[in-house]
């Protein structure tokens, strides 16, 4: 196992990617405060935004999917290692596993999420709201979250496996 | 064999669930796949696409769910700002001259902090690098000195603010107001137990902290900022001023301004606490998408309603309970908390309204029950956070933690039996 600088351009590029969607999620994790403190404020003055709730709900649907790269480098997904510990030889085995597992999942993530933003263009859906959001847009968190998820992944199998828990400090 | 398929499609889902776990995946990815490899035996693959993701888009746009990174970004703010320290101090000074006194100012430090952040490994760990090499020091000895850190630590998913109160609220659409103000005298109650056997516990160590009133001020005065959150978050929520989300937001800001004004947190800091807070809030976040897939799944095929009417059929009130108990129990010993509540909450969630559990009893019920697990051998991660910053063998850190697992085992029949302990706040709530 290498890392991440000693490979390839290809898996370089993937990291890269999924570099691009932490950074996304991380400045919106940061920002997310500020317009909920600012429409509590105005509420409670009397004069409640239309644009906060709905926002704000779509920026935390991104940060939880495009945060998947992040969460699969940090090794923040949860896993039950019971049988790894008993069998410590069946480790590379069940690590393939949960890899090539994820690896489906992600297919199946990405596939059904462009369908649903396929469907929400086509349909000219847009959110019940007075702002009318058409939904495809928050719909292709969907697709893209499930892309870092499978990009990251394949790196994790090209550089080898996170140690797991960083995330809960 | 299709009647065998549509019969129990809903117990394959489970199976599915199971051996997937075991076998290493992703918890989320068990959820998503075995509820949508289960939903091909049964129905139209074309259909059963569809309901997988607009099932678990529906999962991903509940607005109360933005309280979560909100919780998790001040709890990683507040780890950054030396938060723990000067809690630490402060319980220090004013626990003085009993016995057990620094274990007495670890209990109370868990707890103020858990009030902060809503999380229970963040609370034991910011706790347990300042309190465990003191504890040490004066003669605790590991097992007790990590012990205390780890059974402390849970209570941060019963004081609210609790990040497991939030998804219990989301998945039952009980009110995450209501249960927030309902964790605060369980929350109490169970940490006076803790501080009563802590103070009990044996050899006694009587190291005198005392320190002059003046100086238990000025400490006090030095954190003042961090003390006055936790009553300020319940009493905004208490009196419905702010919805838990707002709250989620002001605290952040709060603790954000505060560490900047104290010259505690900088750019980089507060970076790297995004950072974190990032890969929490997704990991959580997939797990409650996939997680509700797999619970609609299984409601759509009957199967809590089964396994309520089997535990009703056989056991009386106590007998179902001591079940669910011990079902947590054991779940607990190889699940986390976040997971296993989005397992077993639809299945036991029916049998408590069947026994007539008020929703905000069973939503404390559960989040004990949750705290169990997080002490639990082999996997309790409250155990494991304390092993990775202390190197306490792990055996010794669950033998310390077992009078806290005992005390929160009691605190479950509590609950059950003195609903009103739960009921009294949120019913006098505005």
């Amino acid at each position: 196992m290498s890392s991440v600088q000693e490979s390839t351009g290809f898996v370089r590029t993937l990291d890269a990617t999924g570099k691009l969607m932490t950074g996304c999620s991380v400045v919106l994790m940061i920002v997310l405060a500020l317009p909920i403190v600012y429409d509590a404020l105005l509420r409670a003055l009397g004069y409640p935004t239309i644009w906060v709730f709905e926002t704000t709900l779509y920026a935390f649907i991104v940060i939880g999917f495009l945060g998947n790269a992040l969460a699969v480098k940090r090794g923040a997904h949860f896993r039950v290692t019971i049988l790894a510990q008993v069998f410590p030889r069946a480790k590379p085995a069940l690590d393939l596993i949960s890899n090539v597992s994820v690896l489906l999942f992600a297919l199946l993530v990405i596939s059904s999420g462009l369908y649903f933003a396929w469907y929400s263009w086509s349909n000219t859906i847009v959110s019940s709201t007075l702002l009318e959001v058409p939904l495809w847009i928050p719909n292709l968190a969907i697709p893209i979250g499930g892309l870092g998820l499978l990009l990251q992944t394949v790196v994790q199998m090209c550089c080898g496996m996170p140690d797991h828990g960083e995330a809960g400090d | 064999m299709m009647d065998f398929i549509y019969d129990y499609g809903g117990f394959i889902a489970i199976f599915l669930l199971f051996l997937f776990m075991l076998l290493s995946m992703p918890v989320f990815v068990a959820m998503g796949l075995s509820a949508f490899l289960a939903s091909l035996l049964l129905e139209d693959p074309a259909h059963a696409f569809r309901s997988f993701i607009q099932i678990s888009w529906q999962g991903a746009s509940i607005f109360e769910l933005v309280a979560l990174p909100l919780f998790i970004l001040t709890g990683t703010i507040m780890q950054r700002t030396d938060a723990g320290r000067d809690l630490f101090e402060v319980t220090k000074a004013w626990a003085g001259g009993i016995p057990n006194s620094l274990g007495v100012a670890t209990i109370l430090a868990c707890g103020i902090f858990a009030a902060i952040s809503g999380s229970s490994i963040a609370t034991a760990a910011t706790v347990g690098l300042v309190a465990i090499p003191l504890l040490l020091d004066e003669g605790y000895g590991q097992r007790r000195a990590g012990g205390f850190v780890a059974g402390g630590g849970t209570l941060g998913i019963i004081i609210p603010p609790s990040i497991p109160l939030i998804l219990y609220g989301v998945i039952t659409e009980t009110s995450i107001g209501q249960l927030f103000i309902a964790g605060v005298l369980p929350g109490v109650l169970m940490m006076s137990l803790f501080l009563l056997y802590v103070a009990l516990s044996r050899p006694t160590v009587r190291t005198c902290h005392e320190v002059p009133l003046s100086e238990k001020l000025r400490i006090t005065r030095r954190s003042i900022g961090v003390i006055l959150l936790p009553p300020i978050i319940i009493a905004a929520i208490y009196t419905g001023a702010f919805t838990p989300t707002e709250v989620g937001a002001l605290a952040v800001v709060y603790v954000a301004i505060l560490g900047f004004a104290q010259r505690r947190l900088d750019w980089p800091k507060l970076r790297e606490a995004a950072v974190v807070a990032t890969a929490t809030t997704s990991m959580l976040f997939m797990l409650i998408v996939f997680g509700q897939f797999f619970a609609h799944f299984l409601t759509f095929e009957q199967v809590p309603q089964t396994i309520a009417q089997a535990i009703i059929d056989n056991a009386d009130g106590i007998g179902a309970v001591t079940l669910m108990i011990l079902a947590y129990v054991v779940m607990g010993m190889f699940l986390e908390s976040a997971a296993m509540l989005l397992i077993s909450i639809p299945i036991f969630y029916p049998v408590a309204m069947q026994l007539g559990m008020d929703p905000l009893v069973f939503g404390i019920f559960a989040c004990i029950a949750m705290e169990i697990a997080q002490i639990s051998p082999p996997i309790g991660v409250n155990l494991f956070t304390i092993h990775g910053i202390s190197r306490i063998k792990l055996g010794r850190l669950a033998l310390g933690a077992a009078p806290f697992l005992l005390i929160q085992i009691a605190m479950l029949y509590v609950v059950y039996f003195f609903p009103e302990l739960v009921l009294w706040l949120p019913n006098s709530m505005k």
